[in-house]
């Protein structure tokens, strides 16, 4: 948490970069400039809408400051990480998580939603999502 | 540009005449290539070009590098023998494995691990460059050619996620893929440009490092893409020069005094390789440097009659019948 307090950040488009160490001065005029095209600097982190929203490369960097953690059956995160939602039994007093395995590593974002009987868990980004769409 | 022209010109007739007799027509039909790349071959390898063409048919083994941006290497190892994949370490690169044994499921692409950015599948001489180039923490640097993103992620887990790579990519459906790459593998100091190599001056700046992992033929892919044997036409060899050359003085004009350049290609043709870097040597006095450690050939300093510096001889090519690699060339060169 502390590479994200102390790092960079830059607003490119939709998305908010963190740099960590920040840009050379030189570099930093000329991006600030617009002197040359720019898809990505350093880790995309956040998605503006008309709210922002985390991108995968947060996840690691909040595993271990967010209380909202699921930690579920391999046979359920497996689902979620093909982007498909679940329904489970138990109920929950959050509506967003962190989807995390045994090991406390981050998996995905999650939505919960109550439903008669239990809570639908929607997975709104999840880390199979370099295997579906990354390319 | 005029001396690029001037310099294809002068070796053309010479590298692109090919003598086709009997015996290199029935290689040719014995081991599915054109006629024109087994001339070559004997040329290049002598009495051993059958066994590099045998060679070609034979599946290598597969690879990964361990990144230490989101792991460290014995929990890799660990995680991926439960899994039931056995890896072992290669003792010429820094973080390079062969996959000895894979389980039915899941695969190498698809594991918890790959999607966490614990690895990236790569084979072993595509790791060479990042760790000659060996940048520093504190340096600039330039990858010329970034898609998918293997090497430029490498760039950043030597220099520790710390100084800064531009990395190039001017396709849109590839920079959609090294971006993606570079997310799912922690790297957090590129910045990536969506321009092509050879207008890397508009960027304004001097860089104190730069790979150029070369767009070439691929010839040393040829384990791995058997339609390579049929694919490449002498015509696109002049094509692939004439790209890599560009691209070459482009870079070394964004080199700073004193700065390193590395040139790589997946490919073992002389014509994308020697004759390139010898224009670097002969034309702007860049001087080439040793690598060691690293089981390879030297570069040729004579192929058809054609004779380069023999400064060359310090660059390297590595061969699958000979290095259990995919064909691979590269050289480390300094800007005086």
């Amino acid at each position: 948490m502390k590479e994200l307090i102390d790092a960079s950040l830059y607003s490119l488009r939709d998305k908010v970069f963190m740099f960590p160490h920040g840009l050379p001065r030189q570099l930093h005029s000329k991006v600030l400039l617009g002197a040359f095209p720019i898809a990505s600097i350093g880790l995309p982190i956040l998605l503006k809408r008309n709210t922002y929203l985390p991108l995968l490369p947060l996840g690691p960097y909040l595993v271990d400051h967010c209380q909202n953690k699921l930690n579920l059956p391999d046979r359920l995160s497996q689902k979620l990480l093909y982007g498909k939602k679940i329904k489970v039994r138990e109920t929950y007093s959050f509506e967003d998580a962190l989807l995390v395995d045994n090991s406390n590593e981050f998996l995905a974002f999650l939505r919960l939603r109550l439903v008669s009987k239990g809570t639908e868990i929607i997975p709104v980004l999840d880390i199979g999502w370099y295997l579906r769409e990354g390319g | 540009m005029e001396d690029m022209d001037l310099y294809l010109k002068k070796h053309d007739e010479v590298l692109y005449h090919y003598d086709i007799d009997d015996h290199v027509r029935e290689l040719a039909r014995k081991y599915g290539f054109l006629e024109y790349m087994v001339e070559r071959y004997l040329n290049i390898f002598g009495s051993d070009a059958e066994i590099f063409m045998k060679s070609c048919s034979a599946q290598l083994k597969r690879s990964l590098r361990c990144n230490t941006l989101r792991t460290d290497c014995k929990k890799l190892e660990d995680r991926m023998n439960e899994r039931g994949f056995k890896l072992s370490k290669v003792s010429w690169t820094r973080y390079g494995y062969v996959v000895e044994n894979t389980p039915v499921r899941p695969t190498l692409g698809s594991t918890l691990e790959y999607m966490k950015g614990y690895y990236y599948i790569q084979g072993l001489a595509s790791m060479i460059p990042p760790e000659v180039l060996s940048p520093s923490e504190d340096d600039l640097v330039l990858d010329m050619a970034a898609s998918p993103g293997g090497k430029t992620s490498h760039l950043a887990q030597l220099m520790g996620n710390r100084g800064v790579i531009v990395a190039l990519e001017k396709n849109t459906a590839r920079l959609r893929r090294l971006n993606s790459n570079l997310a799912r593998l922690g790297v957090a100091n590129t910045i990536t440009v969506p321009i092509p190599g050879d207008y890397v001056s508009s960027i304004g700046i001097k860089f104190d490092s730069v790979l150029l992992d070369s767009p070439c033929s691929g010839e040393g892919l040829l384990p791995v893409d058997p339609s390579r044997r049929t694919k490449t036409l002498p015509q696109h060899l002049r094509e692939f020069q004439r790209v890599q050359l560009s691209l070459l003085i482009a870079g070394i004009r964004s080199l700073r005094k004193g700065g390193k350049l590395v040139y790589s290609t997946c490919s073992i043709a002389p014509e994308e390789n020697e004759v390139i870097v010898n224009f670097a040597v002969e034309k702007f006095g860049l001087r080439t440097e040793e690598i060691r450690g690293i089981p390879a050939d030297p570069g040729l300093v004579e192929y058809k009659g054609v004779r380069f510096s023999e400064d060359i001889k310090k660059c390297i090519r590595l061969y699958p019948h000979k290095h259990g690699t995919e064909g691979f060339f590269v050289c480390s060169m300094r800007k005086e």
